[in-house]
């Protein structure tokens, strides 16, 4: 597997991320009216002709699962996606809307929600550490299949992944996603350049 | 050149409305006032609950989403692909439509942190969800197509299948026996046709041997039919042991075998067959801890010597099957053709 980041500059993108993920959970705690605790095990990155089967792996036995695109804009620009697993989206909807039965529009507009505020915070504090200009596009959520990966559009455009694995911990349960920063060279490039001037 | 904001904002195709996070209306533009069928000037200071009916679940989360705005300084988002609307607006669509209402992407953008206030940005995507909607409603009736296609394709492979399979069986009943699974009669015939024919053209000889156990009547009466079948299904297996897979084991009836043997050099290699047949059918047979002896006699032919059709043919191996009881049984005869006068 490629590594983008060298020991050092992964330590920083983590605390970084950290940050990032701490104002996030506040704002999850809010939402959820709970305590909400969100923390990332496992940072790593890959080229993107790996994104397909990084999703497989980290899906484990799961076939299907929900994937949401949401583009950014500017001076730094790219893509993150998330991939949630059906229990782990249900869950989330679940805690968010306090109801009995959810359909699967719930969860789908459940997990916009979740994700577009760990996408902002996120995202959010890389603009700011490299003094970048973002804009965000509409975000997009699908059910998918491992079964029909090749069926799908591909994503163009980018060359890099940073595969963040996000784990939110709300009452007893352990909510997993999959968080994928995509960037080209030029905008990885300049992420770990600013990183080492930190 | 001074720009008017205000008119640039009413020609936008996309609505606007300002509100805090009390939900109380600061402004919202033309395209709102026409698609809600109210008037600017009367909304502004009014709370968006007074103005638009809001499901408490929606409402819900709209507050979430307008804090999350406020809290990331970020644009939040309500996309109609999974909230279909928030504000309950007139679609403009002229043709029947799906959709009740207009299916809107809501992006909430902070406009002023200090006070509180968001801009909420409404694109009217009941096209775009139209379109989706038949999308899928095709998507879904193509899979129920191809469902229902495959499911009849596996029905006429498995109809197939079995028609196959009685075709074999309906082929099997008629050229096999049903006790030895030796050809029939019928399957001899048409196997002795070919030989016939393609001996014909290309000089090549080939026999009939004709088998007939010896005293079998008094075998099957003395110790019933089930032994006298075990008798001959044993037999067939001898013969189909003793002879090439491309020569035919037929059972002609009864206790009756005929096997043609294709090929052949001389009268010699039938009668070192015949030979072979005949000791090797001596061996005792183990039936029901019985140990029960048969012999046979055996009549032959040659082709194109002893005659040219089925018929001829057979008839020289039953003359010659008829002097072989005649020796005594237990031996084979070769057809002999009587001296013409």
């Amino acid at each position: 597997m490629v590594q983008h980041f060298n020991p050092q500059q992964e330590d920083i993108l983590k605390e970084l991320i950290n940050v990032s993920f701490g104002l996030a959970a506040s704002l999850i705690g809010d939402m959820l009216d709970n305590y909400a605790k969100l923390h990332l095990p496992e940072i790593s990155s890959i080229d993107i002709l790996n994104l397909n089967g990084k999703i497989i792996e980290v899906l484990g036995r799961e076939n299907e699962f929900y994937l949401t695109k949401q583009r950014f804009l500017g001076s730094f620009n790219g893509e993150v996606l998330f991939v949630f697993n059906p229990y782990s989206a249900h869950v989330f909807t679940h805690l968010l809307l306090q109801q009995t039965t959810c359909d699967d529009n719930d969860i789908k507009s459940s997990i916009l929600e979740l994700t577009n505020i760990i996408t902002s915070a996120c995202i959010g504090k890389f603009c700011e550490i490299i003094h970048g200009e973002t804009i965000f596009k509409v975000p997009s959520i699908e059910k998918r299949d491992v079964l029909e990966m090749d069926k799908y559009d591909k994503i163009e455009g980018y060359d890099n992944v940073i595969v963040i694995k996000t784990a939110l911990d709300i009452e007893k349960e352990n909510i997993l996603g999959h968080m994928f920063i995509l960037l080209n060279n030029e905008m990885l490039e300049q992420l770990k350049q600013t990183i080492d001037r930190l | 050149m001074s720009i008017h904001y205000e008119t640039l904002i009413d020609s936008i195709n996309v609505g606007i409305i300002t509100v805090d996070a009390d939900l109380t209306i600061h402004y919202i533009n033309k395209w709102v006032a026409v698609h809600s069928k109210i008037d600017p000037d009367d909304v502004q200071g009014q709370n968006l609950l007074n103005v638009f009916e809001i499901p408490e679940e929606k409402l819900k989360s709209l507050k979430r989403h307008i804090k999350a705005a406020l809290t990331l300084h970020s644009p939040s988002f309500l996309t109609a692909d999974a909230n279909g609307y928030l504000l309950a607006m007139q679609h403009s669509m002229t043709i029947k439509s799906a959709f009740e209402f207009m299916q809107q992407d809501v992006t909430i953008v902070p406009y002023d942190l200090e006070k509180k206030i968001v801009t909420m940005l409404i694109y009217d995507q009941t096209t775009l969800m139209e379109e989706k909607s038949k999308c899928n409603k095709e998507s879904t009736e193509l899979a129920r197509a191809v469902k229902i296609a495959n499911a009849t394709i596996r029905k006429l492979e498995t109809a197939r299948n079995k028609l196959v399979k009685q075709q074999d069986m309906i082929y099997k009943q008629a050229h096999y026996d049903h006790l030895t699974s030796l050809a029939n009669r019928t399957l001899l015939h048409q196997r002795l046709q070919l030989l016939i024919e393609s001996n014909l053209s290309s000089g090549k000889k080939f026999g009939v041997l004709f088998l007939d156990l010896d005293n079998f009547k008094e075998i099957n009466d003395s110790l019933g039919h089930d032994i006298g079948d075990m008798i001959l299904i044993n037999v067939a297996k001898t013969l189909l042991l003793a002879t090439r897979k491309t020569d035919t084991v037929a059972r002609f009836g009864g206790d009756e075998f005929i096997i043609l043997v294709d090929d052949i050099e001389s009268e010699e290699v039938l009668r070192h067959i015949a030979s072979k047949l005949v000791t090797n059918l001596q061996q005792p047979i183990r039936v029901h801890h019985m140990d029960i002896g048969v012999t046979t006699s055996i009549g032959i032919s040659l082709f194109p010597n002893h005659g040219k059709d089925f018929n001829q043919l057979i008839k020289s191996a039953d003359v010659a099957l008829y002097e072989a009881k005649a020796a005594g049984r237990n031996t084979y005869k070769v057809f002999t053709a009587p001296l013409k006068p």
